[in-house]
Order: structure tokens, then sequence, then C-alpha cells
């Protein structure tokens, strides 16, 4: 292709079919693809590498790309096997377990109920009762405790009586994706192998060398190869900046079993139970369970971890094989090099604790695709702001994930001890953890707007874990005690409304397979 | 009110005679009643059609509305029905079609409150001396099944109205005896969006006949105040 200046960006390549793949082509599409743009998006996908196959669990935002992205939520939840996600509940994750006696907290996505008056303070002095956080300040953990879905068969789609998100089958949902974006956006989809990406000298990629369709040239990018990172590490050289320091989680054990009997409730919430190397996600399905261990290697063995696994599913996993995944922890010194953008497992990742990788995926996709450059000259300004924003999004991940660790107060294994080790910790959450040791976190302490994790996931975990802040100093702050009294009470009396109201989870599942939720 | 409902039996129902009361009170506790699209145009001559959701399916159903709340119908009086249009489900009482047990895609002819009709000493039978259907029987499960056919043509056309976002959430709101009173989930057809529809939709619910049952739809809810004034008589 001729260097000539300035021109215009006619075209982007996608590689890589995964769900990161398939997210960023109808971002892509949806923004760039008009019968005025001229623009052409591309995905390239092999016939023979497998994706990852996991990554099964979500995160609100899902519900806003997929009604974006015009997705009807029926039509999803049919497609893809999905169930309701309401948050996460932890097991074992405080203190060390107790025989019989798991001990657990919610994560919710309900955001606690802080309107004119943060009731954080006064929960801390009280006056709630001994009811935990999440109880005392949103209904949505005495609903998951029940069973209940978060909405009715009477509610539009996308919309919920709570938040929610979704469990679904990781490959079910990149056929919709992909149907999505070719039938609806005008993406192309090539199926073949890229064995060369040719790169000119002023380190620009000009075009991937195909084994079946020849050799394609674009404008821009998008390396969705995953942990492989064919384009942004292998041909351009983007370092990975590793973060196994601070997070030691390095393998994945994954299996799919069956439940015990096909009418079992399914749990609205994905399950993490702390183990002694790591921990266990335990997500429902409608058909099936997908459950996995992550763990360090450096803390266990591998052998030992399977243990663990079939220990904590019973019967249920006999004869079935558990898969190994190793995982790459960290992300790329830059996202964004020349003319190739990194997103999916390319980009980073770290353990799935709290359903990050879809989320940034998700959400950078949508940046890059907001953001896109129109002329080439453009490219380098906008890599620059792509690549602080989306460091800020993994560190602000990293914070929060490293925070459940940092707040156990398990000491029952080495990997527990060294997770509190403060050179283990990012300096900015030790600060952090200092100052709410007598301060109650404010919205000022998160002030980074691309930050997934704000003040209100915080408050659930650290809260949810005990985190002792002493609020003595400010006390004299907090004179709204009636108020706070009279809104604990309220939030006592919806979640009686809510559990009288709410269906059970499968149940609703079953309405939805046969009616179908409405638009509105 | 909910009334038991068996699967009609020529040997159990034999005896059983029925008594038709052309003031319906088996509706009395009903404050809303579903309708076909068929029914549109005359009902909404007499009380507001407008469509809820159905709380089992979540799926829109076309009703009339007979009262403010749950309980109440202001048009069923103790002696008389006290105005022209009578929904046609109302007067299928006391048969229905139900789902059979084996095959719940297949109907059968069900019978409700057996145990007060049994109380009946006039009034039609239901089978001969031989167990056969009498001929009123017959009529009264052709227009049961005619009802039926016409269900499905409104099921697609709630459809149609639905999957063309057509439908919006109101909340009527009136003034009742000095007290306002919010009627929550009803929903009706948004006369922007109608307006504003490509004309190829446009035309296709011309073609489907269906503009005369969204216009009638759309008037009817001038017959609300039809309801308060019968309320506060
Ligand atoms: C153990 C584990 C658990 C996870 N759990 C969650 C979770 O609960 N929630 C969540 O949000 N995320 C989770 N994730 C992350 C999630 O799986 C990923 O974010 C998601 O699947 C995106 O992967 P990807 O598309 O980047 O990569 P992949 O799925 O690996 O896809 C790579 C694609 O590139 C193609 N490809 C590779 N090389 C070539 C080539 N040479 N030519 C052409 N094509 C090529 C492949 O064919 C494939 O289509 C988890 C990840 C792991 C490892």
């Amino acid at each position: 292709m001729a260097e000539n200046t300035n021109r215009t960006i006619k075209k982007v390549v996608i590689v890589g079919g995964g769900t990161a793949g398939w997210l960023a082509a109808n971002h892509l599409g949806k923004q760039l693809i008009n019968e005025h743009s001229g623009v052409e998006v591309c995905l390239i996908e092999s016939p023979n590498i497998p994706t990852i196959g996991v990554g099964e669990g979500t995160v609100p935002l899902m519900r806003q790309t997929l009604q974006e992205l015009g997705i009807s939520e029926t039509e999803f939840i049919r497609e893809c096997d999905v169930t309701f996600k309401q948050g996460i509940k932890f097991v074992d994750w405080v203190d060390n377990p107790v025989a019989n006696k798991p001990s657990y907290y919610h994560h919710v996505f309900d955001y606690p109920n802080i309107t004119e008056l943060d009731l954080t303070p006064y929960w801390l002095d009280g006056l709630a009762g001994d009811k935990s956080y999440a109880d005392a300040l949103s209904i949505q953990g005495a609903v998951c405790d029940a069973g209940l879905a978060p909405k009715l068969i009477t509610t539009p789609e996308y919309q919920g009586l709570t938040a929610y998100a979704y469990h679904l089958d990781a490959g079910k949902f990149a056929a919709i994706l992909t149907k999505n974006a070719t039938k609806k956006l005008g993406v192309k989809h090539i199926f073949a192998d890229v064995l060369k990406v040719n790169v000119a000298e002023s380190g620009d990629i000009t075009s991937v060398t195909t084994d079946s369709a020849g050799e394609i040239a674009a404008d821009i990018f998008v390396d969705c190869t995953g942990f492989k990172a064919l384009l942004i590490g292998e041909a351009l050289g983007s370092k990975f900046i590793s973060k196994q320091n601070t997070l030691f989680a390095d393998h994945a054990l994954a299996i799919q079993v069956p439940y015990d009997e096909p009418a079992a409730p399914i749990p609205s919430y994905t399950i993490s139970t702390a183990q002694q190397a790591g921990w266990i996600w335990d997500i429902g399905l409608n058909e099936r369970r997908g459950i996995g261990h992550v763990y360090s290697s450096a803390h266990t063995s591998h052998e030992q971890a399977e243990q663990d696994l079939r220990q904590y599913i019973g019967p249920a996993a006999e004869g079935i094989d558990a898969r190994l995944i190793p995982m790459n922890i960290g992300y790329r010194e830059l996202f964004w090099k020349n003319n190739c953008v990194a997103i999916g497992l390319s980009q980073g990742f770290v353990e799935p604790l709290e359903a990050t990788g879809l989320l940034v995926f998700d959400a950078t996709s949508k940046m890059l695709a907001t953001q896109f450059p129109a002329k080439h000259d453009d490219i380098a300004t906008v890599a620059k702001q792509f690549n602080r924003n989306v460091q800020a999004t993994w560190d602000n991940v990293i914070s929060f994930v490293k925070m459940h660790y940092c707040l156990s107060k398990r000491d029952d294994s080495a990997f527990w001890l060294d997770n509190r080790d403060k050179n283990s910790i990012p300096d900015t959450l030790l600060e952090q953890l200092e100052l709410w040791r007598n301060y109650v976190p404010t919205q000022y302490d998160f002030s980074n707007r691309f930050d997934i994790f704000n003040r209100e996931n915080f408050l659930y975990v650290m809260y949810g874990m005990h985190y002792p802040t002493q609020i003595d100093a400010i006390k004299s702050r907090f004179q709204e005690d009636e108020v706070a009294k009279q809104h604990f009470k309220m939030m006592a009396q919806r979640t009686q409304g809510a559990l009288a109201n709410l269906p059970l989870h499968r149940e609703l599942l079953l309405k939805i397979a046969r009616y179908g939720l409405q638009k509105r | 009110m909910t009334s038991s409902i068996s699967p009609l039996n020529a040997q159990l129902h034999k005896e059983l005679k029925i008594q038709e009361k052309h003031h319906y009170p088996h509706t009395k506790g009903q404050h809303i009643l579903p309708v076909l699209v068929h029914e549109f145009a005359e009902a909404s001559a007499e009380m507001p059609v407008v469509f809820v959701k159905n709380t089992e399916t979540g799926q829109f159903q076309p009703v009339v509305i007979l009262g403010f709340q749950s309980g109440e119908n202001v048009f069923c009086s103790d002696e008389q029905w006290l105005i022209n249009y009578v929904p046609a489900i109302a007067t299928h009482y006391p048969f229905a079609l139900v789902a059979s047990e084996d095959n719940p895609q297949q109907f059968q002819l069900g019978i409700k409150d057996v145990e007060v009709l049994a109380k009946n000493t006039e009034g039609e039978l239901l089978f001969d001396q031989n167990g056969a259907e009498t001929a009123y029987l017959e009529k009264r499960k052709n227009t049961l099944g005619q009802y039926y056919e016409n269900s499905l043509i409104t099921e697609g056309f709630v459809k149609l109205l639905a999957d063309k976002d057509l439908l919006e959430e109101q909340t009527l709101s009136l003034t009742l005896k000095g007290d306002k009173i919010d009627m929550n989930g009803i929903y009706l057809v948004n006369q922007e969006k109608l307006q504003s529809l490509p004309a190829e939709d446009f035309l296709l619910l011309r073609s489907k006949n269906y503009l005369l049952p969204i216009y009638s739809h759309i008037n009817s809810l001038r017959q609300i105040q039809k309801l308060v004034a019968l309320k506060q008589k």
C-alpha cells in the first residue's frame, strides 16, 4: 500500500473470533458501517484454533450492550442457555473455614441505598442492628438467598426489579454475537488461519497473510487472538507486564457438570468459594453448571487443585474431565500500538473473580468504536488516550480484585498470608485502605471516570469482609440517626415486598423459554 | 372469584341443567375481562378497551375495563347487565376450554361450578337419554370453538402491535368521589408512534383490517367517564 499522506481510514480487520473479537465486531460495526461511511469491518477467525471456551459470568453493563446492539433479550436468553446473575456470593473468604459451617457475604449489583444520605456510617455505628451491610442497605442479598429472580414475567426486556447481569454459555454467546454482527450490522466474516503478520518499516501492520483467503490489508487491525497476542505481541512487540506478584492465581481447572436433578434450583448469583490456594467459581446455567478452580501453582500442585475441585463438586463430576487453562496475569505495555489495537485476552487478563474479562473487553471495544479515528494522522493521538484510559481501567480492576485477598483474615495457608504481604499490594490500594481505617469511602476516592469498580463495589466487599473502619474522629458529622433508622426500616419493608412478589429463578426462566419477555 | 372447572363428561354431567342468566352474575367480581380483536369496535362504544399483561405469561392481553379495582364490576348489578355490550367471554359461562391433561396443545370442553349447577331443576340438558350431545350443547360448543379461533387471530394482532413497539405503559388517573385513583399496568397504543410508523408497516395494519380496532381502542378511553358515572350513582 502506498504511503500517501493522511489517508482516510476505510478498512478495519479484526483477527480472532472469540467473545472479544465478536464484541469488538459488533461495537465497530454498529458505529462505523452505514451507507455513507464507506468503512468496511471484517473479522478473520481460525477454523482450527479453538476459543478459550470459558467466561460465563457477566456484569450489568452487558445488559446495556446487548440492548444497544439491538439484540432481543428473549432471544439471547433462549439461545445462550442464559440464567440471571444478581451478584457474587463469596463463601469462606473472610475467616478460616469451619467444617460444615460456611460463612459468606454478597457483593450484589443493586447499588447500596445511598441517596441524599450515605447510610454507611450509621450502619458502622450499629443502627441497623446485626444486619449485614448488604442486607441493611439493599434488598438484593435477601432476594439471592431466597433463590428468586430479579424480575417478573411481566417486566419488560432489559428491566429489572433489581439490577442484574447474566450467566451464559460462552460458545453460544459468540454464536449470537456472530449472527448479529454479520446479519444485522454488515460485518464481513472470513474463516482462515493467519500465518504471517506483515509489518512496514514505519511499524504499522500492512496486511496479514492467511492460509486460504490470501493476503488481507487494512488500515487498522484489532488483535483478538487471545493469550497468543499474535499481532500486538508477536508482531509488534508490545511487552506483557506481568501482575503475578500482586495476583498469584495463574491456572484454572474448568469443568462442566450436570445438575443432580433436572429441576434443581438455580442460584441467581455466582458462588465463589475460597480454597487453600485460590477459589472455586460455581455458575449455574439452565442445562448444566460451569465450575472452575482458579489457583496459584506456586502454592499448590495441579493434582491437589484437581482433587480440591472434585471434592467441592462431589459425585456429579465423576467421569468428567477437567480442562487445565494456564492464565497470563497482567496487561500489555501498550494496548494500542501503531495501527493495531488489542481487545480481549491479548490485551490483558486477571483472574475472573469479579467477572471482569468480558466487562473490560466490552467497555474497551466500545471506547475504541466511539473514539475511532477517521484519518490516519489522528491515530497517534487517539491511541495515546486509549492507552492511558485502558491502563487506568486495568489498574482499578487489579486493585479491586486484590482487595478481596488483602481483607481476608485467613491464615490457614501460605497463599493467604503471602497475599497480605505489603510488597504484593499496589501502593494506591495500601494508601486507600489506610485512609479508610478512619474514614468512610467517598465518591472522591474514585475520581477516574473509566473505573469499572467504584465506591459501591468497594463498600460491599469491604464491609462484607468486616473492614474495621473506626469513625470516632468524624462521628460528629453524622447527626441523622432518626432519618437513617427510617431508611433501614424502609429497606426491611422493601425486602419483604420483593420476597413476596418475585418468582423463583428457575420458574421465571421456564416462563421466558415458553412465552418470552415483552420489549416494553 | 376463581371457580372450579372440570372436563365435561357424558356420564357425570348427564343430569345437569343449564339456565342462562342474562345479567352474567359470574362476572360480578371481575374488574377486567379479555376481549377479542373482533369485539373492539362494538365494545369501545360502551367501555374502555385497553391492554394489560397476563401475570402468568407476561403476554399482552386486550381487556375491557369494568371496574376500578379488583373485585368490582360496575356494569353488573344484582338483576341486570347495565349496558348494551356484553364481552363474548362472559357469554360462555359455565363452559370453557381447558387444556387436556395428556396433551397441553389440545383442548377439551370444561364446565364450571358443577356443584352449583347440580341444584338446577330447570334448564337445558347437555346430553340426551343415550348419552349423545344435545343440540344445545352442540351450539354452545361451536360458539366456543369459534371464540378459540378468533383468540388466535387476536394473539396475532397483539403480537404485531408489540413487535412494532406500539404499546406503551400508561397510568390512568381519575378522580372518584373526590379521591384520586391511579390504575397501573395498563398499556395503550401510542398515537405518536402510530403516526410515525413507516408506510409499509401502516399498510400492513390496514391490509389486516387492524386499523378499526386500533382507533376503536384509542377512542374507547373516553368511556372511563361512563364507569365513573355508574360508580358514583
Ligand atoms: C479460567 C478463565 C475464566 C474466565 N471467566 C470469566 C468470567 O467469568 N467472566 C468473564 O467476563 N470473563 C471470563 N474470562 C475471560 C473470558 O474467557 C475472555 O474474556 C473471553 O473469552 C475473550 O477471549 P478472547 O476472545 O480474547 O480469546 P479466545 O477465546 O482465546 O479467542 C481467540 C480467537 O482468536 C483466533 N485465533 C487465534 N490465532 C489465530 C490465527 N493465527 N489466525 C486466525 N485466528 C486466530 C481463535 O480461533 C479464536 O477465535 C475467563 C477466562 C479464563 C481463562
